[in-house]
């Protein structure tokens, strides 16, 4: 007889997620765009209007983890390559 | 500003950093990324400029000790620690008002630590001062405990045997206390302690005594030291915690409370005497009875 027969109370725990380096890093930086979203200064200012103007392929893999209001300002600062894509879609 | 883009993710890779080990910002994904962060000493040494401060590394030791990760097993953590350890001077004063807890973390981890140094760095801000601060009770603790018969030679000069002035009373009774608890107690120092101008600090000296009679062959000697004592809390606490034979070295105390306690303590005594007594008479008949049908007698 198996142990998990023997034992019924005896729960499967999920094995504990393991993140990449770049899992890691990406949400970092999204932590980062974030913040400097919701500053008021400058220099924080500045790191988010350089972040949302980099070419949407480096952007991408910090997608999930952006606040909505960035993922807007990305969207926005790139509006014509959108329109571009929706057209040839 | 002119940026290429591997250097603005950077930039805000330092960023995220110092956010996630912000001490007001914790939620169940924070707390997921400080494990998975610290964990990826690659990620670190690159933005280790953006946590290289108390608060944050405060967090970064907190966070470690709650996923019970042993960061001296790092070998990135283990220069860091190495480093921190040995540079205690510069952060002694926030180490003292415990804004930079992470110190004490770090050295607990590291094997064979000399808190000697540590100890020495801190002292200086709590000698004077009459409230007693986590941190340097911390490492008077593990001082005592792993370099004892250093911190025998430094209660001896500093408190014991010193001709200038004496540290503060929350310091002498905590060195009492640890004294006490390492087994260097003698009749002397017994007396000493039982003189002390502060009642808190004879206090602290008799309680670590009672908790540790065990380590002192002489203990009775070493207790009847304080039974003149002029404080009534210490009296008070004889009352409940001698051993009975030494009771009456204390019935003489003028103490109103002291002195019911020990009447208390005197009837509950003998409240057991009667009772133990009254058990053993009932069993010896018991004994008797069970003889006598065993025996058949009527």
């Amino acid at each position: 007889m198996s142990n998990v027969a023997e034992n019924p109370t005896l729960e499967v725990v999920p094995e504990e997620e393991v993140m990449s380096k770049e899992d890691v890093l990406n949400f970092l930086i999204a932590t980062g765009v974030n913040n400097c979203n919701r500053s008021y200064e400058n220099p924080h200012k500045e790191m988010r209007n350089l972040f949302i103007n980099m070419s949407l392929s480096e952007i991408a893999p910090t997608w999930d983890h952006l606040d909505d209001a960035v993922k807007v300002a990305v969207i926005n600062a790139h509006i014509d390559e959108f329109k571009t894509w929706v057209n040839n879609g | 500003m002119s940026l290429t883009s591997k250097q603005i993710k950077e930039k805000l890779a330092s960023k995220g950093l110092s956010e996630i080990f912000h001490r007001y910002r914790t939620n169940d994904t924070v707390e997921k990324m400080r494990k998975a962060t610290i964990s990826h000493p690659d990620i670190l040494s690159n933005h280790y400029n953006a946590i290289d401060n108390h608060t944050s590394l405060n967090e970064v030791f907190k966070s470690a000790s709650q996923y019970e990760i042993d960061l001296y097993t790092i070998p990135f953590w283990k220069t860091k620690i190495d480093e921190m350890t040995k540079k205690v001077k510069d952060s002694a004063r926030e180490l003292f008002y415990g804004n930079a807890d992470y110190i004490i973390s770090a050295a607990r981890m590291v094997p064979g630590f000399d808190w000697k140094g540590l100890f020495e760095v801190v002292a200086p801000y709590q000698n004077d001062v009459n409230y007693m601060r986590h941190s340097y009770s911390s490492i008077a603790r593990e001082y005592s405990k792993t370099n004892s018969s250093a911190f025998k030679d430094y209660v001896n000069e500093n408190i014991f045997y010193t001709k200038e002035k004496k540290p503060a009373y929350p310091v002498r009774g905590l060195m009492y206390s640890l004294f006490v608890k390492q087994g260097f107690l003698t009749k002397k120092t017994a007396r000493k302690i039982r003189s002390d101008g502060s009642e808190d600090a004879s206090m602290s000296g008799l309680r670590a005594l009672t908790e540790d009679l065990d380590l002192y062959s002489n203990s009775d000697e070493l207790l009847l030291q304080f039974t003149d004592s002029k404080y009534e809390q210490v009296i008070g606490h004889l009352a409940d915690n001698l051993p009975e034979h030494l009771l009456p070295s204390i019935m003489g105390t003028e103490f109103y409370w002291p002195k019911r306690k020990l009447e208390k303590r005197l009837e509950r005594i003998e409240r057991e005497k009667i009772e133990k007594r009254r058990l053993a008479e009932q069993e010896t008949s018991l004994f008797d009875e069970v003889v006598k049908v065993v025996c058949g007698q009527p």
